[in-house]
C-alpha cells in the first residue's frame, strides 16, 4: 500500500513523448477549431490515422504501436487543450484498445489495420440506461439460436462518435454466471442508433436491440473474467479522459490569465487585484497536482501489481473530477458575464470541464472506491 | 497522494539537472494545509473526546513537554502554525502569482 509509483518508474517525459506532446499541440492549433460537425470529425480522424495516433493505443502484435498509457495520456492532454469533440480517448483507446483484447486473434487482426488507418471505428457500449456506471449488463441479453445468436437489451450514453461497430457485453440466456462480447455493426437488423450530443457538443448515442441476430459472439466466459477485462480498459481510457481534463483546464486557465491581464475594472486589470491573483493561484496549483496524480496514475498502470494500480487510477480520477467542478466553476466567475456568451471562447472550456467531471465517473464515486482500495475491510 | 505525485515530479526535475523556481512554492502551500486538515480530520473522528485536555500526554519521558505528543486537540492548534511559519499562505500565494503566473 505505501508503494509510491516512484519506485519503480520515472514520472519525467522521456524525449519521445514530449515530441509527442509537441505535435499534438502543433495539430490543435490547426485543427482544434470548434466545429463539431460530421465532415469536421471525419477529417480530424482521417488526420489523427496519419500521425499514429489511432495506432498508438493497438498491441504491437496487432501492428499497433503499443503506446504506454503513459504515452496515451500525454497525447490525450495536449488533445484536451482543444477541447474538441473528436472522440479520440473514447474511440481509439477504449473501443479499439478493448477489441484487440476482447476479440479472437483472427478477428483482431482483421480489425486492427482497419482501425488503425481510420477506415473504421469502434465503441464500446459500455453502459445501459439508468444503471450509472455499472459494466456488468442487465437488461441486454443474448440467447443462443440455430445460425448464432439473438441480442436485445439497451445501451445507453454510447460515446466515441459515428462508430461502424458496436463492442458490447450481454448477459448469456442460459448461463446465469457468463457473459459474452459481441461485435454489433451499424447495419444490424433489429439495432435501432439514436444519436444526439452532450451539453458540450460530445457525440453521444443509445443503442436499442431488438431481436438482432448475430453469427457469432467474440469472446463467451465466466462474468468475472469479462468484466475484468471490461474494467481494466474502461480505468485506461478514464485516465486518457483524465488527462483531456488537465489539457483543457490548463487551456481554460490560460484564456483566464490572458483575459483578466487585459480588462480594466475601476482603472488597472482585474489581475492586479490580490483577492484575483490568490484565487488564479490555486487553480494553477489544483491544475499542477491534477497532473502529477494523472502521471503517478499512468506510469503505474502498465507495470504494477493490480491493488496499486486500481487505488492510483481511483485516486487521479477523483482529483481530476474535483478539480474540474472547481475550475469552471471559477473560470466562469473570474470572467464574469462574457462567460455566459457564446462569443467568448471560455464558454466551450466551461462546458467541456462540467460534463467531464462527472462523464467519466464524479468525485464521491471515485473516492468511495478509493476508501475501499485502502481502508481494512470494516463489514 | 496528489501531492505525493507533485513533489516527486519536482524532485525527479531537480535530479535530472533543472533548476527550480519560485513554483515549489505550491508543495509548502498545500503540505501545510494538509498537515492541518489531516489533524482536523482527527479531531472530528475522535469527537468530543478530543477536547479533553491531558496533561500527562504533554510531558515527554525526561519531563519536557512534548507539544506534538499532545492530545488531538492541541496538535490540531499548533498545526496552524504550518501556514504562518516559513513564509505564510498569503506569501506563498504572492510569490506564485508574481514568479509563476506573471501577475
Amino acid at each position: 500500500v505505501n508503494a509510491t509509483p516512484t519506485n519503480m518508474t520515472t514520472l519525467l517525459l522521456s524525449e519521445e513523448q514530449t515530441m509527442l506532446a509537441d505535435s499534438a499541440r502543433k495539430w490543435v492549433a490547426r485543427h482544434g477549431a470548434p466545429t463539431s460537425s460530421e465532415a469536421g470529425d471525419a477529417e480530424r480522424w482521417r488526420s489523427m490515422a496519419e500521425l499514429g495516433w489511432l495506432a498508438l493505443p493497438l498491441p504491437e502484435a496487432l501492428g499497433g504501436l503499443g503506446g504506454s498509457t503513459v504515452d496515451l495520456c500525454t497525447l490525450a492532454e495536449a488533445l484536451g487543450q482543444a477541447a474538441q469533440p473528436t472522440p479520440w480517448a473514447a474511440a481509439a483507446v477504449l473501443g479499439a484498445g478493448l477489441l484487440a483484447q476482447a476479440a479472437p486473434e483472427a478477428v483482431a487482426a482483421e480489425w486492427a489495420p482497419l482501425l488503425a488507418e481510420g477506415h473504421r471505428r469502434v465503441a464500446f457500449a459500455a453502459f445501459e440506461p439508468g444503471a450509472q456506471r455499472a459494466l456488468s449488463p442487465q437488461i441486454t441479453t443474448a440467447q443462443r439460436t440455430a445460425g448464432g445468436w439473438q441480442l436485445n437489451g439497451s445501451k445507453a450514453l454510447v460515446l466515441g462518435g459515428p462508430a461502424d461497430a458496436w463492442l458490447l457485453l450481454a448477459r448469456l440466456h442460459d448461463r446465469h454466471d457468463e457473459l459474452g462480447y459481441f461485435l454489433l455493426p451499424r447495419s444490424a437488423p433489429g439495432l435501432r442508433v439514436e444519436s444526439g450530443r452532450l451539453v458540450d457538443g460530445q457525440p453521444v448515442c443509445t443503442l436499442q436491440l431488438q431481436g438482432v441476430q448475430l453469427h457469432g459472439a467474440l469472446r463467451t466466459g465466466p462474468a468475472e473474467d469479462l468484466l475484468a477485462m471490461a474494467d481494466t480498459a474502461q480505468a485506461r481510457a478514464t485516465l486518457a479522459h483524465g488527462a483531456e481534463l488537465v489539457g483543457a483546464m490548463a487551456q481554460a486557465l490560460q484564456l483566464t490569465l490572458d483575459y483578466l491581464k487585459t480588462r480594466r475594472q475601476f482603472g488597472k486589470p482585474i489581475a492586479a487585484n490580490q483577492v484575483v491573483q490568490h484565487r488564479l493561484v490555486d487553480l494553477h496549483v489544483q491544475i499542477e497536482e491534477a497532473r502529477a496524480i494523472t502521471r503517478a496514475a499512468a506510469a503505474v498502470f502498465d507495470g504494477a501489481a493490480l491493488p496499486l494500480r486500481r487505488r492510483w487510477c481511483a485516486a487521479a480520477a477523483a482529483c481530476v473530477a474535483q478539480a474540474a467542478h472547481h475550475q469552471w466553476e471559477e473560470v466562469l466567475q473570474l470572467h464574469g458575464a462574457i462567460a455566459m456568451t457564446q462569443e467568448h471562447d471560455i464558454g466551450r472550456y466551461i462546458k467541456r470541464l462540467a460534463v467531464g467531471r462527472q462523464l467519466h465517473g464524479d468525485a464521491h464515486g471515485h473516492l468511495a472506491r478509493l476508501a475501499d482500495l485502502s481502508l481494512p475491510n470494516t463489514d | 497522494m496528489a501531492l505525493e505525485a507533485n513533489a516527486t515530479l519536482f524532485v525527479e526535475r531537480s535530479q535530472a539537472g533543472e533548476r527550480l523556481g519560485a513554483e515549489v512554492s505550491m508543495l509548502k502551500l498545500r503540505g501545510s494545509r494538509l498537515i492541518q486538515l489531516w489533524e482536523e480530520l482527527t479531531v472530528d473522528a475522535l469527537g468530543p473526546e478530543a477536547l479533553v485536555l491531558d496533561p500527562a500526554a504533554l510531558v515527554d519521558g525526561d519531563g519536557t513537554h512534548d507539544w506534538l505528543a499532545g492530545t488531538a486537540s492541541s496538535r490540531r492548534f499548533l498545526a496552524r502554525g504550518y501556514t504562518i511559519a516559513g513564509g505564510s499562505s498569503e506569501i506563498q500565494h504572492n510569490i506564485l502569482a508574481k514568479q509563476v503566473l506573471g501577475l
